[in-house]
């Protein structure tokens, strides 16, 4: 039932930010913030089990641990920009958020080079010289 | 059959795994990144038997060539050739055992005669030769004795030749040859008589002692 206590927390906030809109509005973006990370970290667990699944998945089918360690990187690195781009949009800051954004294209452009690398020189290897 | 099975379980893991990820991800601009990875592992799981095949094929080429290779040199002059080769094969191995057992009925020979008759014996010499039957046949035996100097009891055993010893202390040229003779014609007939050969291929020597 963490999707009641979620919803919850998120209306209660919500009616409490815009309570306080009115007189602090410095106070009312950090509860905000904070609701955020409190719901993220919640949840996080969640992610966890999804993952072990994935991995078991993994291992049967055989994928090179190296592959899906980066994807799994890129999935975390992924979930993290987003959320720093969310906080900042909410900031009013919307061009912070898209460097957040632009910054975690880039590093899952640069976990992926290695994949890319492998795959790349082994399709090389197979055509003959 | 069993590769096939696990090929497609390979394959179809991948692919659940890949939507996982797409499900899992937070927003969609991420979504091209990872399914980019994703798609190029499927496509090196699908290409995986392909790849053992071309890693094999070359493995099995080079077998080929080199068995191809080992196989010409030997079989372009094969049959003749072979032929040859056991001819002389055959032809060196019967000369071998020919004179194999010469060297065997000369030692033989010397040993018998050296402890029958007392003498030295210089030189023996046995010559065969194959005849239709495929058996050695001895074809000649020559033999040059020499006498002992002290060789007493060796004449003693040989009762015809003692009187003659004696003579040959009296030291008369003409019985020594004589006794020779007579010795020469008892190797001679002991030789025929124990190898069985006929008379006129049987020349026994002996000579002085020096």
């Amino acid at each position: 039932m963490e999707i009641i206590q979620v919803v919850g927390i998120g209306i209660i906030v919500t009616f409490l930010v815009l309570v306080l809109k009115e007189q602090k509005p410095v106070f009312a973006f950090l509860l905000a913030t904070f609701t955020g990370i409190i719901i993220f970290i919640a949840l996080a667990g969640k992610i966890a089990e999804v993952i072990r699944v994935l991995e078991h998945l993994a291992t049967q089918a055989h994928v090179n641990n190296l592959f899906f360690e980066t994807i799994l990187k890129i999935v975390g690195i992924a979930y993290i920009a987003e959320f720093g781009a969310q906080v900042t949009r909410d900031a009013g800051q919307g061009s912070i958020a898209s460097k957040i954004e632009m910054a975690g294209k880039l590093l899952i452009m640069v976990m992926a080079i290695p994949i890319i690398t492998v795959i790349i020189e082994t399709i090389v290897q197979i055509l003959p010289a | 059959m069993e590769w096939i099975s696990d090929w497609l379980k390979q394959i179809i893991l991948l692919v659940l795994i890949a939507t996982f990820f797409d499900l899992i991800l937070p927003n969609h601009s991420m979504d091209r990144y990872v399914k980019l990875v994703m798609g190029l592992l499927i496509i090196m799981a699908i290409l995986s038997p392909i790849f053992q095949l071309l890693k094999n094929d070359s493995n099995l080429s080079h077998l080929a060539v080199a068995l191809k290779k080992g196989w010409d040199g030997k079989e372009m002059a094969s049959l003749p050739e072979i032929r040859e080769k056991t001819e002389t094969l055959k032809r060196s191995q019967d000369t071998m055992i020919q004179q194999q057992t010469e060297k065997s009925m000369e030692q033989i020979m010397i040993q018998h005669v050296q402890t029958k008759f007392g003498v030295e014996v210089v030189r023996a010499k046995v010559k065969t030769d194959w005849n239709q039957q495929k058996a050695p046949e001895i074809m000649q035996i020559e033999m040059i004795t020499r006498m002992k100097l002290n060789n007493k009891n060796a004449f003693s055993k040989m009762k015809p030749i003692e009187p003659v010893h004696v003579e040959i202390k009296e030291s008369t040229t003409p019985s020594k040859v004589r006794e020779n003779k007579t010795l020469e014609k008892q190797i001679a007939e002991y030789i025929m008589q124990t190898w069985q050969v006929m008379p006129s291929k049987v020349h026994v020597q002996v000579e002085q002692p020096v």
